[in-house]
């Protein structure tokens, strides 16, 4: 029922979709647990929205609760953008370009009030040759990266992010690309910073992906993120790819060009059922008639949203890039990682890759 | 004659804030340990009024009027929340001459 309902919330305004909300007021078992649904799914925003134009009946203590845990959300909100403007500047001193991905981007260009999105972290992209001067600038910040570079190299190469975290606890993802695996190894980055978009926080003018990169951004992280990706991610494929002004052949054509059709017309495709949403654009109907290829099948099942595990999402970059020497150096790194890395990963309590990739993968051993 | 010095308040342009349904949210992001402070009721049609460079007096009078109060009781009401975001750098207040000519 919390599952359904927290569709039903999520998909709250968006203009095609069909879910209805519940018409009585819920009860305390009920709103308890949607009000845990919500902080997990990040949709404060949308609750409170909700309430606040009677989609959602509510007690006067459900309603103060809504705004409450919105206000709250905001808090963390306003406190993750001060983190995004001193990385920010400390990357503008190191000579570093960035472009802010996800979160406050997609509050403030994609949302008439930006409070409506809720994030939990910050994410930037960097070009792979100023990964590591971006990593050196923010270790002035806090604590610096989360693991030591896997092999020397690597990071530039093949990442897809390095995890830093600031003195405030604040998590920051630098991203060198948009996905793991083969799909984030496929995006060109070098189209992938053509467009971009400028907004302001505060008074610093910032810059985000354009909106067809930041939509295709959004079905990488809806489909090949987390095992169960946040509604909230998934709310950002329907208000992106319903958008008017998106240039939705300009979309296809990117993302078939980075070999990432499949994902975006995956999530598209996701979006559009769990939420129910109606309406024939050109998008939807090029997702609905898009057949993947056998290699495009084989290679999202590697993905965990898919049924897949970490260990197959890095093995599929083995068949990302270009090039033998690329492709044997990268399965090189993943067998023989440097006695740093994983000595750190066992001082944090992370288990053996060895064991955890032959666990999955024997877990996850089925016929294709 | 000499000329009175009224402060003019505004929104300091650094400021970072957030507006959901029932409160102003702010954080001035030059200050590491700053905590976010919230306005609520009456606080959020300051912090609208506020959009424009205005006197204490001035944003007493409009609050006067949308409250149905007198200007006097609402700028001695507001003449202590305007000092207060302003200590904490979400405001910024300049001196303005009264009865300037155009």
């Amino acid at each position: 029922m919390t599952s359904d309902l927290l569709d039903a919330l999520a998909a709250h305004d968006l203009p095609t979709a069909s879910l209805q909300l519940p018409r009585n007021t819920l009860v305390a078992h009920e709103w308890s647990t949607l009000l845990e649904g919500v902080r997990v799914e990040r949709l404060e925003g949308v609750l409170a929205r909700a309430v606040a134009d009677g989609a959602l009946p509510t007690s006067a203590a459900q309603a103060h609760d809504a705004h409450e845990v919105h206000a709250s959300a905001m808090g963390s909100a306003l406190r993750l953008d001060r983190s995004l403007l001193q990385v920010i500047s400390a990357l503008r001193s190191a000579g570093v370009e960035a472009r802010v991905l996800k979160g406050v981007a997609v509050a403030v260009l994609d949302h008439p009030e930006p409070a409506q999105r809720c994030y939990g972290d910050v994410d930037i992209l960097v070009r792979p040759d100023d990964l590591a001067s971006a990593v050196t600038a923010l270790e002035a910040l806090g604590r610096g990266r989360d693991l030591p570079e896997r092999r020397p190299g690597f990071d530039r190469r093949f990442a897809k992010e390095v995890t830093a975290y600031l003195g405030d606890g604040n998590e920051v993802d630098i991203h060198r690309t948009i996905a793991a695996g083969v799909f984030g190894l496929d995006v060109r980055l070098d189209e992938l910073w053509e467009g971009s978009t400028p907004f302001v926080l505060g008074s610093a003018a910032l810059r985000a992906l354009d909106r067809e990169r930041r939509l295709i951004h959004a079905c990488y992280n809806a489909v090949l993120g987390d095992s169960s990706p946040r509604r909230v991610a998934l709310r950002d494929v329907v208000v992106l790819g319903d958008h008017p002004d998106l240039d939705v052949d300009e979309t296809i054509r990117l993302c078939e060009r980075w070999r990432g059709g499949a994902v975006v017309a995956a999530a598209v495709e996701l979006v559009r059922r769990r939420f129910g949403l109606g309406g024939t654009g050109e998008l939807r109907h090029w997702a609905r008639t898009r057949s993947a290829t056998a290699r495009e099948r084989l290679v999202l099942r590697s993905y965990r949203s898919m049924g897949g595990s970490n260990t197959l999402v890095l093995l599929t970059g083995a068949f990302g890039g270009t090039g033998v020497r690329s492709r044997v150096a990268y399965l090189a790194t993943l067998v023989a990682p440097s006695s740093a890395y994983r000595e750190a990963r066992r001082a944090s309590g992370r288990t053996d890759e060895w064991r955890q990739g032959a666990a999955e993968l024997l877990g996850k051993a089925r016929p294709w | 004659m000499p000329r009175a010095e009224v402060p003019a308040f505004r929104r300091h342009p650094d400021l970072l804030w957030r507006r959901t349904h029932d409160r102003i949210l702010l954080l001035a992001p030059g200050d590491p340990d700053a905590e976010v402070v919230v306005l609520t009721g009456s606080g959020v049609a300051l912090w609208d009024e506020l959009a424009e460079s205005s006197s204490l007096e001035a944003l007493a009078a409009r609050l006067g009027e949308l409250f149905g109060a007198e200007p006097e009781l609402v700028a001695a009401d507001v003449a202590p929340v305007l000092e207060g975001l302003e200590r904490r750098g979400l405001l910024l207040s300049s001196g303005r001459s009264q009865g300037a000519s155009p």
